[in-house]
């Protein structure tokens, strides 16, 4: 068996009508990239919602590292180690680049002091320092995060997510609204890190992933369509079919 | 990165100019609004002009009672984003603990300080954590109705709280130091009542600095900035909040221990102009920093004092005066006076241009 940091098993959710998610399993195993892809409205992002803790599932039940976290408050599922990305960036706006990072440095070893200044804390700003440099945040760090161009802020909330060194990073469409070369350093930057992290992320764009994902999965209207590696994902029927005339 | 640029000499040595344009760096970096301990030798100057230059000793006093109550009251306003209808309730449970232990335990101010500070951080434990399940107007409602519910009590339960007539004849405290035992009569000795506020002021004021300074103190301006986030970082968001509106409801007990001692007498009267007025001083002064609502405090109780020596409605007077300012400069006095700063050194480098 393999080693495998996440699994999903039979995850179902439904909203009034709209069965969003539809009886979808997953397992990821340690140190795999694996992409979720399909067409809007397709539950990829409420697949995520479920696993973070965000939504409860209607049944189905989720297993980080062995442990059972269905339906755990997301603030506690993060502390195990999963961090997220969101689609819509989602930083500190007000505070500058650097300490947008540092709050999620500290967040392992140092969460709760009050005794003593944080800037005083060394070994987070080791940290955080590391973690700019290797997002190539690091000119920018005394910048309000807020006046940040777009594809910065981008970065940024990866960035944030990068710094808490979690064990599974989630990302959210992390190219959404980029400029092609955005798109490009930012697929780069996501192959960098599965060098060290397990990374499930949500794609739209089909060319993005196909390069660096180990395993993809299709969602079509909360079904799970297919899943395999990209060239066979590439090449399957029915997966042609929905993204070349967006139904079955 | 060409030979140029960089900043080593090929020794390894800084260069002159690699030097300098670290030093530059670095003094961008901390940015013009970045006072955090300076803050306390601010406080010492704004003391030091209040002791010299406020004729009434009692006003002078008043002013750093009233200022370490309202930087206390900022942690939550300016640093949480959690407005504090009812701050108060705080103030007033201080005065009346510190008055019922000097009238009925002993005369020890150490004491009697230290049960109003540790009885309103109990009591703030618990009205926090009924007041967080909310946010935002909620919550500043939910402050708002304890402060209410708190004045009614101390009205209908004459028998401690002395009723609509007060606590009166509080007797004078008793200083114990190591060698020596002084009297806190702010009448007959208000230098002396002074120097020990003043002492207990700075005190508490650098604990609150350090909090603001503080991993959890950063993460209480993460958590105004975006909760989401913040939990997503895998903190326990409401847990942060809750220490602060203890930490906040602590202070504002110490002063109103103080203020108690000021005054050896406890009344209800103004009570509830008191929790607006105390976030006038807030927003008049400054959110942005400790020391900002501090000046706010002595301002406004300077407008008052002077205002209704001339005026009966006097009210009215510091009611325009905090439209315009907010109107005019929402980042408060001390805002703008850290706000002029950069931008003169601004023009100055257009200007070389």
């Amino acid at each position: 068996m393999t080693d495998l940091i996440l699994r999903a098993e039979n995850l179902d959710r439904s909203f009034g009508g709209i069965h969003a998610v539809n009886d979808v399993s997953l397992e990821i195993p340690r140190g795999t990239l694996h992409a979720i892809i399909g067409p809007n409205g397709s539950g990829k992002t409420t697949l995520f919602n479920l696993i973070t803790g965000h939504t409860h599932p209607s049944s189905g039940r989720v297993e980080f590292d062995g442990q059972d976290i269905t339906g755990m408050a997301y603030a506690k599922v993060a502390r195990k180690g999963l961090a997220k990305s969101y689609q819509i960036t989602t930083v500190f706006p007000l505070l500058t680049v650097f300490e947008n990072v540092r709050i999620a440095a500290q967040a392992a070893a140092h969460s709760y002091v009050f005794w003593r200044p944080a800037d005083g804390i060394k070994a987070v700003t080791r940290a955080t320092e590391e973690v700019l440099e290797r997002i190539g945040l690091a000119a920018d760090r005394d910048v309000i995060a807020s006046n940040l161009s777009h594809g910065d802020q981008r970065r940024l909330d990866l960035a944030i997510a990068l710094a808490t060194s979690p064990r599974l990073l989630l990302l959210d469409e992390p190219t959404a609204g980029m400029s092609p070369t955005e798109t490009a350093a930012t697929v780069e930057l996501v192959r960098e890190l599965n060098r060290d992290v397990t990374i499930l992320m949500i794609e739209h764009k089909m060319d993005v992933i196909f390069d660096i994902a180990t395993t993809i999965t299709v969602l079509h209207q909360g079904k799970k369509l297919f899943e395999g590696a990209p060239a066979e994902v590439k090449s399957h029927p029915l997966v042609q079919e929905v993204y070349l005339t967006g139904s079955l | 990165m060409t030979e140029v640029t960089a900043a080593n000499a090929p020794d390894g040595t800084p260069t002159r100019g690699g030097a300098s344009a670290v030093t530059v760096a670095r003094v961008r970096g901390r940015g013009p609004a970045r006072w955090t301990w300076g803050q306390l030798g601010l406080l010492v100057v704004l003391a030091t002009v209040v002791l010299f230059t406020v004729p009434n000793p009692s006003l002078a006093i008043g002013m750093l009672i009233y200022g370490l109550w309202a930087s206390g009251l900022n942690l939550l306003v300016g640093y949480g984003g959690l407005v504090s209808f009812g701050h108060a309730l705080p103030f007033m449970w201080g005065g009346y603990a510190a008055g019922l232990v000097l009238l009925n335990v002993t005369t020890s101010v150490w004491l009697a300080l230290f049960m109003a500070a540790a009885s309103m951080a109990l009591l703030s434990l618990v009205v926090g954590a009924v007041c967080l399940r909310r946010t935002e107007v909620y919550f500043s409602m939910l402050t708002l109705a304890f402060a209410q519910l708190g004045f009614f009590i101390a009205l209908q339960w004459d028998s401690v709280t002395g009723g609509d007539d007060g606590l009166a004849g509080i007797p004078v405290p008793t200083l114990w130091l190591p060698g020596t035992t002084l009297e806190l009569n702010s009448l007959r000795d208000p230098l002396t009542f002074f120097l020990f506020t003043a002492v207990v002021v700075l005190v508490t004021f650098a604990a609150l600095i350090l909090y603001t300074e503080s991993p959890m103190g950063r993460v209480l301006q993460a958590i105004r900035e975006n909760e989401e986030r913040a939990r997503g970082c895998g903190y326990n968001t409401r847990l942060v909040q809750l220490v602060t509106f203890v930490v906040a409801g602590t202070v504002a007990g110490l002063a109103g221990g103080l203020f108690a001692m000021l005054n050896n007498f406890v009344g209800l009267q103004p009570y509830w102009l008191l929790s607006g007025g105390v976030l006038i001083m807030v927003i008049l002064g400054g959110r942005s920093s400790l020391f900002g609502p501090f000046l706010g405090a002595v301002v406004y109780l300077l407008l008052e004092t002077t205002l209704s020596q001339y005026y009966a409605s006097w009210q009215l007077f510091v009611g325009a005066i905090f439209v315009v300012c907010v109107l005019a400069f929402p980042q408060g006095l001390w805002g703008l006076v850290i706000s002029a700063r950069p931008r003169r050194l601004l023009s100055k480098v257009r200007r070389r241009r």
